[in-house]
């Protein structure tokens, strides 16, 4: 039996293809939208289409974009001897967030896990190393910034054995303790890691 | 409330913050549970939840529906093995078996030891393919389906030489019936001495390994074949070891 009307119907099944939303969810969505006035929801269904139709993926560092090189790899200010390796845009977007990096990025889109079976050809890692050979760029570094768990490290020894031989320095972000934290609570890996990386003031 | 030591097989994300964790226990087998918060940056949680931890766990609620973590504390961390590509494929392809043989909160005396020790062994810088070939023949047992290989798998004499296994009747065969089995594995006399020596050999009191690289091969191409024939367990984390091996790394 059709409680609601076709339309509306259609936009609750829409809202449910959404990850963590489920029916209530959904119905509460779908009827604010009805309340929305229609030029808040033109736009939002523009936005809906722009997104899927004209974001792909740059050539050079693999980031989502919608020019192709991306702003960042075209930029002819930033550092071309620096990348940083990444596993997510998310994670492209935290680093400019810092405002402290100059250099260039390269996205993995996903890490290496030995758990899931997913191996160094099923992320950008290939698409890595063709642009560390290309004689057009000369790279001096390679930050592996992957997030400190059992999958980024993997990632990042996986990534340093094939570089090192090339002679490139390969370098790894830091872990240890952040910034407002406290000391007594702190676990002992991450305190025998922030202990081991400290340094000279 | 449940207290109890437990080791990491799986941690998968469960919404923005959350983590399932599938833990090994000393005293109630193979338990999930859900940790709270666990993917927030300052979650005390946080660093225990990670696969291979081993850690004291204190868990609530569970009897009708998914325990939840309240606290968790270290007890080792097996850094040395997650410093290693190798050494990380290798535990990551025992928690995998352990967690697709074992049944939810069955008790299954021993396992909870037995991984305990190929980690240490794995942090110890043991060879890790041998570990892993005598964790996979010792969990054949649990598992219900360990060959005999005192017997010959067609006549069922006592054998103390054979130079076959075969795969389809599940065990070594004797020179008379090699031909009843056109697609036996052939391998040298002494990997049966040694497949027997895995199913037998004290833990506890294992040493150095030396083995060439053939006989580990063949071995390990013996118990896999096996355990994927006659188990149904084709392991996603040992796809992972196949791509490791084919770069060389």
């Amino acid at each position: 039996m059709l409680y609601y009307p076709q339309p509306i119907a259609d936009l609750i099944d829409g809202f449910m293809l959404l990850p963590g939303i489920g029916p209530k969810t959904a119905q509460r969505l779908a009827f604010h939208v009805l309340n929305m006035n229609e030029e808040d929801v033109m736009n939002f269904a523009k936005a809906l289409v722009n997104a899927k139709r004209h974001l792909h993926y740059c050539s050079r560092c693999c980031n989502i974009t919608d020019t192709d090189p991306c702003r960042v790899c075209s930029d002819s200010s930033r550092n071309q001897e620096l990348i940083c390796v990444v596993q997510d845009a998310k994670d492209v977007v935290a680093m400019e967030k810092m405002r402290d990096y100059n250099g260039l990025y390269h996205v993995l889109q996903g890490a290496i896990s030995p758990m899931e079976g997913i191996g160094p050809d099923q992320i950008r890692i290939p698409e890595l190393l063709r642009r560390l050979q290309d004689t057009d760029t000369a790279v001096n570094e390679l930050i592996l910034a992957t997030n400190p768990n059992v999958e980024g490290e993997a990632t990042a020894m996986y990534i340093s054995r094939l570089i090192k031989p090339t002679g490139i320095k390969v370098t790894r972000i830091a872990h240890g303790l952040p910034v407002g934290g406290d000391l007594e609570y702190a676990d002992e890996v991450t305190l025998s890691k922030a202990l081991e990386g400290r340094r000279e003031i | 409330m449940e207290k109890t030591e437990g080791i990491v097989l799986r941690a998968i994300d469960y919404g923005e913050t959350n983590k399932i964790v599938t833990l090994l226990t000393s005293r109630y087998g193979k338990i999930a549970a859900l940790a709270k918060g666990a993917n927030k940056p300052q979650s005390r949680l946080a660093s225990v939840s990670q696969p291979f931890i081993h850690g004291h766990w204190l868990l609530y609620g569970g009897h009708s529906g998914m325990a939840s973590v309240s606290q968790a504390d270290l007890i080792e961390s097996f850094r040395g093995i997650r410093e290693d590509l190798h050494r990380s494929a290798y535990s990551a392809c025992m928690a995998e078996f352990t967690d697709r043989v074992l049944e939810e909160r069955a008790s299954y005396p021993g396992v909870f030891q037995l991984l305990l020790h190929m980690f240490h062994g794995l942090q110890d810088g043991k060879d890790p393919s041998v570990l892993f070939q005598i964790f996979q023949m010792k969990m054949l047992f649990t598992a219900g389906i360990q060959p005999d290989l005192q017997h010959c798998a067609y006549c069922g004499k006592p054998l103390d030489r054979s130079s076959r296994f075969s795969i389809r009747f599940s065990g070594p065969v004797c020179h008379d019936c090699q031909e009843a089995d056109p697609h036996g594995i052939w391998m040298k006399p002494n990997i049966l001495k040694l497949l027997k020596l895995f199913q037998q050999i004290d833990i506890t009191r294992l040493g150095k390994i030396d083995l060439s690289e053939e006989v580990k091969r063949q071995s390990d191409r013996i118990i896999r074949q096996y355990i994927e024939e006659h188990g149904g367990i084709y392991l996603k984390s040992r796809q992972f070891l196949d791509q490791l091996d084919k770069y060389q790394l």
